[in-house]
């Protein structure tokens, strides 16, 4: 159930503030022990240069699960994110090297086809009213059927620009990563988006009681189309850095970029505001996701660790929310 | 938003109504919830709607503010036809609704959902302490003292429905809706509603007041109108008439107070708490005798819903010195243990915690006896639909029939299958007379259907059972109970015995 709903006014605080500490904290507290942990276990976790390479692995799967993350804040589902990115990465690989244009039309083309294929699942929720889980499953497989169409099912090999690549290695003032940069700028806007406008304030709204929100004369469906087109706009952009980094239109690069950004937005609902999707709380869970990965990398883990530890951290961070029973997921 | 609007409400009064609705129409299905209705509100007036479980009054309200459309009629403001199509509209136009059921963003705080959708900007961002401050301003004018700043998941039920309240009045609007203010507000709460009601009317607004008490009608209302069946079957001043008389028009019979008589079995205890605390709320004593309908007073989230719940079976954090309840020497340890020894819950707050939305009438009555209403794990189809039709007709329930969704029904009759599910299990499972906790079990119930379910509560409880009553309506608990145990400050104090009962002795205990 919710948060306690019968407290009086004078008692509330009377519930140990420890307790509510930990239930807001306990998954930032979590990567902190997971930091520590890896920094003990192997000097090389903790250089400078591999913090700046875990920052940069992570910004790919940040700008998808900032997307993402609107989505469920307003009360949607988006399962087609990853099939959206690689769509997107595949696009503006081909639009380069086959249509040799240039590049900020490879790079702003991509980010619109997503922002279109998120519109039509909006469409579909609203005005068909199809719940958005099974929309945005059908969307996936449409978005990838594009792909395929495009370029039969082979990655796009070539040479890009120069330019395209420094969103991928470049770096600002010659020391911060550019696609970390990309990632900070898309969290902060997504926090400002969801917590200081009204667009945002609508949005959270409708996501935590549709019903109330139409009462309160908020335009729920608006809420809902803009929020998965912004989340197809977000996986887009993933998709678009992902070519740049990996320098090759692969048309499955972003697949597994569906179940990380779910990972990583369940992660951030057990943070700082219990039961919520919000941005800053996706951005620990995908740090979290992101140090496991490097980390037992480091450790020369065998691959298949590295699933079962996501799994199960998952599974920690997830109960021990429930379990002090201050979270309510859907 | 509503433009000028500062004409003396004398010279409104003649002219057009701020708020006509002419013709309405609206059917479900096979029922018309709305069959032609006329009513016309004027400046400084406050208008009262009443009727039954189920009349029509709620879906009336839906389409004069947009949310539900008309299947006919219209709706004109200021003797100008207007075209309603979403709340929004009707925020335009000048119409502000607090709705039967809270709209209330649970994650957002007190300030936020008094502003929600209107929020101050500052360089196209909402200014939060502009922000803060307007809604302050606003509880401050009506003498609100909830604190604004705590997320709205963890005020009262009471707390909600006043910033809901106070939500619809911040639109500034020149019609005020309120359906059902007050079912969910204490006795002291609706008093101040009234007050601040009454300094609206004064500068000017229409107020359409819906309730089921009428003392509240006439006491603070202009005017009167009676729905019954989707139809309105009266509509005047209230000088003119009587509550007898409305409540006969409502319900199409007279409700006469039956006599009281305690059933208390004087040896037999049935339910005996000794310095048990369930979450906040401590108990130094509390009995209840078989045959005894005994009542615990407070405002609505004062603790009392833990409490029943927990003697129910919930698994709220309780310890007990020493706990009898039924045949079970202990606190009970699963819900399953408290049925199977003959204790049943009607919860409050229905929708969520006694109704399966997605289900029927009928399959929601069986919920609570599914095994005696099986064998071999198949149900028994015919006993089912005996059983609920039984049901149906014993309480009265205004559906189309056992198979209508329950979520159909008015609020009402919701609340009467919330109780028949456990009239069917007493049926079939016999045994002991059991022991019944009811937390404010009619609320939103109308004056004809609540008379039902006080004698049925007096009928269990001649029958021997024992019947623990939570209500925030003290009208309610003075009219069936023995006695009232009254909370006060997380404390079960004391207990108020049949002939010191009123309003004001009960008011008094519960500040
Ligand atoms: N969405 C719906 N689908 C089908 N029937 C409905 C629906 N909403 C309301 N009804 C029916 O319309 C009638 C009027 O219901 P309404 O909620 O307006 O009653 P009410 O007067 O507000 O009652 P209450 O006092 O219990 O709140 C009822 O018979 C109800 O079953
Ligand atoms: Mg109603």
């Amino acid at each position: 159930m919710s948060a306690p709903t019968a407290a009086m006014p004078g008692t509330h605080d009377r519930p140990a503030r420890h307790t509510q500490f930990l239930s807001r904290y306990g998954t930032v507290l979590a990567a902190a022990l997971i930091f520590v942990g890896f920094a003990l276990a192997t000097g090389k976790f903790v250089s400078a240069t591999n913090i700046a390479n875990i920052l940069v692995q992570v910004s790919v799967l940040m700008v998808v699960s900032s997307g993402l993350t609107i989505a469920v804040a307003s009360g949607e589902f988006d399962l087609s994110v990853g099939e959206v990115a690689s769509l997107a990465g595949v696009l503006s690989a081909g639009l380069m090297v086959w249509a040799g244009l240039p590049v900020i039309i490879a790079i702003l083309a991509p980010m619109l086809v997503g922002l279109i294929i998120g519109t039509i699942s909006g469409l579909l929720v609203t005005r068909l009213r199809i719940p958005s889980l099974i929309a945005t499953l059908a969307m996936g497989p449409i978005a990838l059927g594009i792909n395929y169409a495009y370029d039969g099912g082979d990655s796009i090999y070539a040479a890009f620009p120069d330019t395209f690549y420094y969103i991928a290695t470049g770096r600002l003032f010659g020391v911060v990563p550019v696609p970390s940069v990309i990632a900070l700028v898309v969290v902060a806007v997504n926090y400002v988006l969801l917590n200081r406008s009204r667009l945002g304030r609508a949005i959270v709204a409708t996501g935590a009681n549709i019903q109330a929100a139409r009462l309160s004369g908020i335009r729920v469906n608006r809420c809902r189309l803009i929020a998965l087109a912004l989340s197809g706009l977000g996986a887009a952009m993933g998709g678009i850095m992902l070519t740049a980094r990996l320098g090759t239109g692969q048309p499955g690069a972003g697949e597994p970029y569906l179940l990380d950004s779910l990972t990583a937005v369940f992660l951030g609902m057990t943070a700082f505001k219990p039961g919520r999707a919000t941005v800053q709380g996706t951005l620990v869970g995908v740090v979290i996701i992101g140090m496991l990965d490097n980390g037992l990398n480091l450790l020369g883990a065998p691959f298949y660790l590295q699933n079962e530890v996501r799994g199960l951290v998952m599974i920690a961070a997830v109960s021990l929310a429930v379990l002090r029973g201050e979270i309510r997921f859907f | 938003m509503a433009p000028d609007r500062t004409p003396s409400p004398a010279r409104q009064e003649r002219g057009a109504p701020r708020l006509a609705a002419r013709v309405i129409r609206k059917s479900f299905a096979a029922t018309r919830a709305v069959d032609d209705v006329d009513l016309a509100l004027h400046a400084g007036e406050m208008l009262a709607l009443v009727g039954a479980n189920g009349a029509g009054k709620s879906t009336l309200v839906k389409i004069i503010c947009g949310v539900a459309p008309a299947d006919s009629g219209q709706i004109e403001i200021d003797g100008k036809p207007v075209h309603l199509r979403s709340a929004a509209d009707a925020h335009a136009a000048g119409i502000a609704v607090a709705h039967q059921q809270v709209a209330i963003i649970p994650s957002l705080n007190g300030a936020e959902n008094i502003m929600l959708g209107r929020e101050p900007l500052r360089g196209g961002l909402i200014d939060q302490r502009m922000l803060r401050r307007r809604a302050q301003a606003l509880a401050d004018r009506f003498g609100v003292a909830i604190d604004l700043d705590r997320e709205c998941g963890e005020l009262s039920i009471g707390e909600t429905k006043i910033l809901d309240i106070l939500k619809a009045v911040a639109l500034d609007p020149a019609v005020l809706i309120l359906d059902e203010p007050t079912a969910s507000l204490s006795l002291a709460e609706s008093r101040r509603l009234f007050t601040f009601l009454a300094d609206l009317k004064r500068r000017g607004l229409a107020i359409l007041f819906i309730s089921h008490h009428m003392n509240e009608v006439f006491a603070h209302c202009d005017r009167v109108a009676v729905m019954k069946d989707g139809q309105k079957v009266f509509d005047g001043p209230v000088a003119g008439t009587s509550p007898a008389e409305v409540i006969r028009l409502m319900v199409g019979r007279t409700i006469e107070d039956t006599d009281w008589a305690s059933h208390a079995r004087a040896g037999e205890i049935a339910v005996h708490l000794t310095d048990c605390r369930v979450a906040r709320l401590s108990v130094a004593e509390l009995i209840v005798r078989r045959g005894e309908v005994v009542g615990l007073a407070g405002v609505l989230g004062a603790g009392q819903t833990e409490l029943l719940e927990r003697l129910a079976g919930s698994p709220h954090p309780a310890r007990a010195a020493a706990a009898r309840i039924g045949p079970l020497a202990r606190l009970p340890r699963s819900v399953d243990e408290a049925i199977a020894a003959g204790i049943y819950l009607v919860a409050d707050n229905r929708v969520r915690k006694a109704l399966f939305p997605g289900l029927d009438v009928r399959e929601n009555l069986m919920t609570g006896a599914l095994a005696q209403l099986s064998r071999r794990g198949f149900m028994r189809e015919a006993e089912e639909r005996t059983q609920a039709k039984r049901v149906i007709e014993r309480l009265r329930v205004k559906c189309s029939g056992a198979a209508q969704p329950v979520m159909e029904l008015s609020g009402g009759n919701q609340q009467k299958v919330a109780f028949g599910r456990w009239l069917v299990r007493m049926d079939k499972a016999g045994g002991a007379p059991p022991v019944l906790l009811l937390d404010n079990p009619t609320e939103g119930v109308d004056v004809g259907a609540k008379a039902e379910i006080y004698a049925l509560i007096r009928d269990f409880a001649r029958a021997g059972a024992a019947v623990l009553i939570a209500s925030a309506e003290f009208g309610e608990l003075i009219g069936i109970c023995d006695r009232v145990y009254c909370i006060s400050h997380d404390r079960v104090a004391t207990c108020v015995p049949r002939d010191a009962l009123s309003e004001e002795r009960l008011l008094l205990e519960v500040a």
